[in-house]
């Protein structure tokens, strides 16, 4: 058997692909070189070290000395790391790196005519009061680089500004206008479209995903909280939506990458949130629940350089599940129903359910009793009692949800609050905000 | 079997469940990489066995996990004489 290629990948906690992930994606395609982070948990890296013979640390400073053919990453904050790896081994640089600054996406995809939206780069209170006055509130803060979707602000007022100490490598832009998500007031005004560029610059949409309402801290902080497939647009609608990803996509220049896209539905017209050069978090467990399609392993190909046009053609199997029966090119595999009827089909839900505030976890909550309610078919995170809420991001649970198709999956979303707010009654879940007000949508009870 | 009750105990103990099905998935059930290895590092300790570490991950089921620590101690101690 012929040797494998070398993929080197900068694996960080908290990306879009675990080391379970990897361990499958690699499979029989490449042999993997885990690249750990300085402040990797030391339990983290003797699981690295069981699962994978190449283990290589990398402290701050320059790059560790081995072999590889490739290099990827899953983690928005090790994209810059990524290229400097690529660099000092002489493999291909990840597009990906050009392209992290969110600062530089916003102004070349303003100066194409692709998006309204202006942004300035904040470095200082000052630069933050000029971004007010020209913007007005609301306005976004969120860093330019490598957050992860982490420290997002919407500013209201001034009593939502950071102290001085947090204003570094930031960006201040427009607020883009809520709009209304055309399958129902539970699903949230945005999307997210993932995407595999050839070398060529060629987009396929791998998929379209709809979201479920962000969760806001006190301080004007948000959170995600769902993915959900199918996306429950209008096919014009989703087709509006694509046709812009796509075009944004051109005008970045982005080759040989996959890519997560978030766009608000805007009344007007779709305007890209942002562009990330990699894949979403938490989605490949979804469609591979929905068709086998392995996100995480089209990842590894298209950074080993692999034909991502030729895997459209290939029949779908455990990891390449892409559907042969529908053509690639801007149209979304994972939508295999009737593009008429965009509702139709099986749907799955990955929800975070967040906590209304932070602290210490008070409830014992079992996996197995969580697995019990409406819809759940995989528990991914459990908060512990006695943990910091922080622990898992901030969130009770992290599950996986299915149903019939899109309708049949609200109440089941319903009675999956309800159930898991009786369990976490001594944190008090059934009365946060974000609960709250999702069960108002889903048209059920509140959850006490 | 004294060593699938040494797997069924850790399992519980990692997972805070109070009974391994054989048809659970230990990432199905709040597993991650973290409780993996407490997982594999109790299993060990009590057992003195070395643990399928790519069966968990790339099965996941406590099933997979049992036959393939058992399949083990069967290759260890040879084949039977007659």
């Amino acid at each position: 058997m012929a040797d494998l290629p070398r993929l080197a990948v900068l694996f960080a906690p908290r990306g879009s692909a675990t080391l379970r992930d990897l361990l499958r994606a690699c499979d029989a395609v490449a042999e993997p070189v885990i690249v750990l982070p300085p402040d990797c948990p030391t339990a983290l890296v003797r699981m690295a070290e069981r699962l994978f013979p190449l283990v290589v640390s990398w402290p701050d400073g320059s790059p560790p000395e081995f072999q590889a053919d490739a290099v990827v990453t899953f983690h928005d904050a090790q994209l810059e790391r990524a290229a400097a790896l690529a660099e000092a081994l002489g493999t291909p640089r990840p597009e990906a790196a050009a392209l992290a600054d969110k600062l530089h996406q916003r102004r070349v995809l303003r100066a194409a005519g692709l998006s309204r939206i202006d942004a300035l780069a904040v470095e200082s209170p000052n630069d933050l009061d000029r971004a007010v006055s020209l913007f007005g509130y609301p306005c976004v803060l969120k860093p330019r680089r490598g957050s992860g979707g982490e420290r997002v602000t919407i500013l209201r007022g001034p009593a939502d500004h950071p102290k001085d100490a947090g204003l570094h490598g930031l960006l201040a832009e427009q607020f883009i206008p809520d709009a209304r998500h055309p399958g129902g007031g539970w699903l949230a005004d945005y999307v997210s479209v993932e995407t595999a560029s050839t070398a060529e610059g060629k987009h396929h949409v791998l998929a379209t995903f709809g979201k479920l309402p962000v969760s806001s801290d006190p301080g004007g902080g948000i959170r995600t909280t769902g993915d959900v497939l199918p996306h429950g647009l209008s096919a014009e609608c989703a087709a509006r939506v694509r046709d812009h990803v796509l075009d944004c996509l051109d005008a970045l220049g982005l080759r040989q990458s996959l890519s997560h896209t978030e766009v608000k539905l805007s009344a007007d017209a779709p305007e890209v949130i942002e562009v990330n050069c990699r894949l979403g978090g938490h989605l490949s467990r979804l469609t591979s629940r929905r068709n086998g399609t392995d996100l995480v392993r089209l990842a590894v190909l298209a950074a080993l350089g692999e034909d991502l046009d030729d895997l459209a053609r290939r029949p779908p199997d455990r990891s390449d599940a892409l559907d042969p029966k529908d053509p690639l090119h801007r149209s979304d595999p994972l939508d295999p129903s009737d593009p008429r009827d965009p509702s139709g089909g099986p749907a799955v839900a990955g929800v975070f359910v967040p906590f209304g505030a932070p602290g210490v976890v008070r409830s014992e909550v079992s996996a197995a009793a969580v697995r019990q309610l409406p819809g759940v078919c995989s528990v991914d995170e459990l908060a512990r009692p006695g943990d910091d809420r922080r622990s898992t991001g901030g969130a009770a649970a992290n599950v996986v949800l299915q149903a019939p198709d899109l309708a049949r999956l609200q109440p089941v979303l319903a009675g999956f609050l309800t159930g898991l707010s009786e369990l976490f009654a001594a944190d008090g879940l059934g009365e946060s905000p974000w609960v709250r007000h999702l069960a108002d949508r889903l048209e059920c009870r509140h959850a006490r | 079997m004294e060593l699938d009750a040494v797997i069924e105990r850790a399992w519980c103990a990692v997972l805070a469940v109070d009974r391994a099905d054989d048809a659970d998935d230990f990432f199905q059930l709040g597993g991650d990489s973290l409780r993996a290895i407490e997982f594999i590092e109790r299993v060990e300790a009590a057992s003195g066995r070395i643990f399928p570490v790519e069966t968990l991950f790339l099965e996941g089921t406590l099933a997979a996990v049992k036959s393939s620590l058992t399949d083990q101690l069967r290759t260890a101690e040879g084949p039977a004489d007659g």
